[in-house]
């Protein structure tokens, strides 16, 4: 499966050089957003191209835990990560790698993204948080 | 008065249960709040309003919530569950640790209905906590050992005093931290801190190293080049391994320290020293001044203030606690989470002589960062050395046992002793082949030839018996 992962992950990586596409990724726990960063358990990753979904994949976490998370996901070209909470040590690291954060987000993965290609994230924030993204 | 909770009646249960500083939570069968108290609201900062209604796991942003839930057993397979330990996130990305118990709900008939959860903020506690494990601290240096404390307590003032130090102790207790938290503690603390190692080089080039010369002084000599003491004027110069300094320049050193004024190879001014000297080394001076070999005017010269820093193996109470900031150190240098140590690694690090001392327990805690990709360090992210060999497991698992101790000596007694033999007694050659001082090889021998004249007088005594 995960093997399967990577190989995924090597086509998006192939995809970097499409104009106008754009790699994100997803935290997630069980097809919704994992309530922290830190406890996901997976890393879902698109290339969107406009609103057209290109290529899909997915990744478990890395062992170094997410602290390792920022350089590793710039490795693969990420561009965005969209998660739960998250400690302010791994949002100063994504920070300082020039990675968008959209943090506090909830509900299942899938809507999420649809969310996503339709600038309609508000609404998948969860009670009493901000939106908070970076930079 | 209510026949189902004996409140009065003007009383609601609500009430009682919001004027509580447990965050209480209830759910149903879906997961979703039904029930939110005010403690709750304050904890996580989401109101009662924003709560209720949504699903636990996007109001209470917890590390159990992924897995880990304490309200699963409770739904499930109606089980409670007490003290369960976690954080959850406050909205500014702090982890605030929290202590939760979760029983079931159920209907008159005996059917699980929902869930009820209470939690408390364990911040004071953990601070509370940390406080007592570490007691005394004076800039990087934490301790809890009696004797460092003392040390550590009579620090700032004698950093703010303008008098030489003189720092004795072994190799890796620290000597240059203290030094460190001295210029930083004093009047100086904005100029410079210039540090020497008087051992590093020999005597020539030390001399131009420490005072600089003059365009002309020597063959090569172009321009003037500024010694270490120009560079640490205004500011405070650690003179480190002092021991190791040679004779003549010594001299040299005693004027400066005497006149307050030294003269750079080739110059003919005398040039003001506003220096505060602070000297270290892991060497015997007294004995030194008896062998002729250290000039006991510069030793009373340094010999001021007088601060004796004592090796890991004697404030062992220490090791918990620089464990822990050694974790921390390397988690943020290396991005890990790791959070401890297990109980066996431990017992190890307990019995061990630590003849490096502290900088021998800051490599060792490097090294299994290296291997360990979990959250606790573990016996196989350890160097070998530190390995027990399988005769030695059980002692291992035992700390009351001395023997693995004896054990770990013997191994290094055999090391230093087969390192002098393949170097014919060159103590020296030695010491750079086992990577550690010539002092700490004389340590060895020193305590071997203790335990050897200890064993036979045991067994004289015993036959005279």
């Amino acid at each position: 499966m995960h093997n399967k992962a990577c190989r995924q992950l090597v086509k998006c990586e192939s995809l970097k050089h499409i104009a106008g596409s754009m790699d994100i990724c997803i935290a997630g726990y069980q097809n919704r957003v994992a309530t922290l960063l830190e406890t996901a358990t997976e890393l879902r990753l698109y290339t969107l191209e406009g609103k057209d979904v290109v290529r899909s994949g997915m990744t478990a976490m890395p062992t170094a835990g997410p602290c390792a998370l920022p350089s590793s996901l710039k490795s693969m070209g990420v561009e965005i990560v969209i998660c739960g909470g998250l400690s302010k040590i791994v949002h100063d690291g994504f920070e300082a790698m020039g990675i968008q954060v959209i943090s506090w987000v909830k509900g299942p993965i899938e809507a999420v993204l649809k969310a996503y290609i339709e600038d309609a994230m508000d609404t998948m924030i969860m009670p009493g948080r901000a939106r908070r993204t970076t930079p | 008065m209510s026949k189902h909770t004996g409140l009065p009646d003007n009383i609601s249960l609500e009430s009682v249960v919001d004027s509580v500083a447990e965050g209480i939570f209830t759910v149903d069968l879906d997961w979703t709040i039904t029930f939110f108290n005010q403690a709750a609201a304050h904890i996580t900062g989401v109101s009662v309003s924003e709560a209720v209604g949504q699903k636990c796991w996007e109001v209470f942003a917890s590390s159990v919530c992924d897995g880990a839930c304490p309200m699963q057993p409770c739904l499930e397979r109606g089980e409670s569950v007490l003290n369960k330990s976690g954080f959850i996130l406050s909205a500014d990305g702090e982890k605030v640790p929290i202590g939760m118990s979760s029983s079931p709900l159920k209907d008159n008939e005996g059917n699980i209905v929902g869930g009820v959860e209470s939690f408390r903020d364990l911040s004071s506690l953990h601070q509370l906590i940390q406080k007592v494990e570490e007691r005394y601290s004076v800039e990087d240096i934490r301790t809890n050992n009696p004797n460092m404390i003392r040390t550590l307590q009579i620090l700032p003032p004698i950093a703010q005093s303008t008098s030489t130090v003189l720092l004795l102790g072994e190799s890796g207790t620290g000597k240059e931290l203290f030094a460190r938290a001295l210029h930083n503690l004093s009047l100086r603390k904005d100029e410079p801190f210039i540090a020497v190692n008087c051992g590093a080089l020999p005597g020539n080039l030390l001399e131009s190293e420490l005072f600089g010369y003059k365009a002309g002084a020597f063959t090569d000599a172009r321009k003037d080049k500024p010694g270490r003491m120009e560079l640490a004027q205004g500011g405070t110069l650690f003179l480190d391994e002092i021991g190791d300094m040679p004779l003549p320049l010594q001299v040299k050193l005693l004027r400066v320290l005497q006149e307050k004024v030294y003269e750079p190879l080739g110059g003919v001014k005398p040039i003001d020293a506003d220096v505060r000297f602070v000297a270290a080394t892991n060497r015997d001076l007294e004995q030194m001044v008896a062998d002729g070999t250290f000039r006991q005017d510069l030793f009373f010269r340094l010999n001021v203030v007088r601060m004796d820093i004592p090796p890991l193996r004697d404030r062992t109470e220490d090791i918990p606690l620089l464990i822990n900031h050694f974790i921390r150190q390397q988690n943020s240098l290396k991005g890990k989470s790791i959070s401890a140590v297990s109980e066996r690694v431990h017992q190890v690090l307990f019995q061990y002589e630590f003849l490096g001392n502290v900088r021998e327990l800051e490599n060792i805690i490097e090294y299994a960062f290296i291997l360990c990709s979990g959250e606790m360090i573990e016996m196989e992210h350890l160097p070998e050395h530190l390995k027990p060999q399988k005769a030695e497991v059980r002692d291992q698992c035992d700390p009351r046992l001395p023997s693995h101790v004896a054990g770990m000596a013997d191994h290094k007694r055999h090391a230093v002793l087969e390192a002098l033999e393949k170097h014919n007694g060159n103590k020296s050659a030695a010491a750079r082949e086992l990577g550690i001082s010539r002092d700490t090889i004389r340590r060895i021998l020193k305590r071997s030839a203790a335990k050897h004249v200890n064993r036979v007088k045991k067994v004289r005594h015993n036959k005279s018996n």
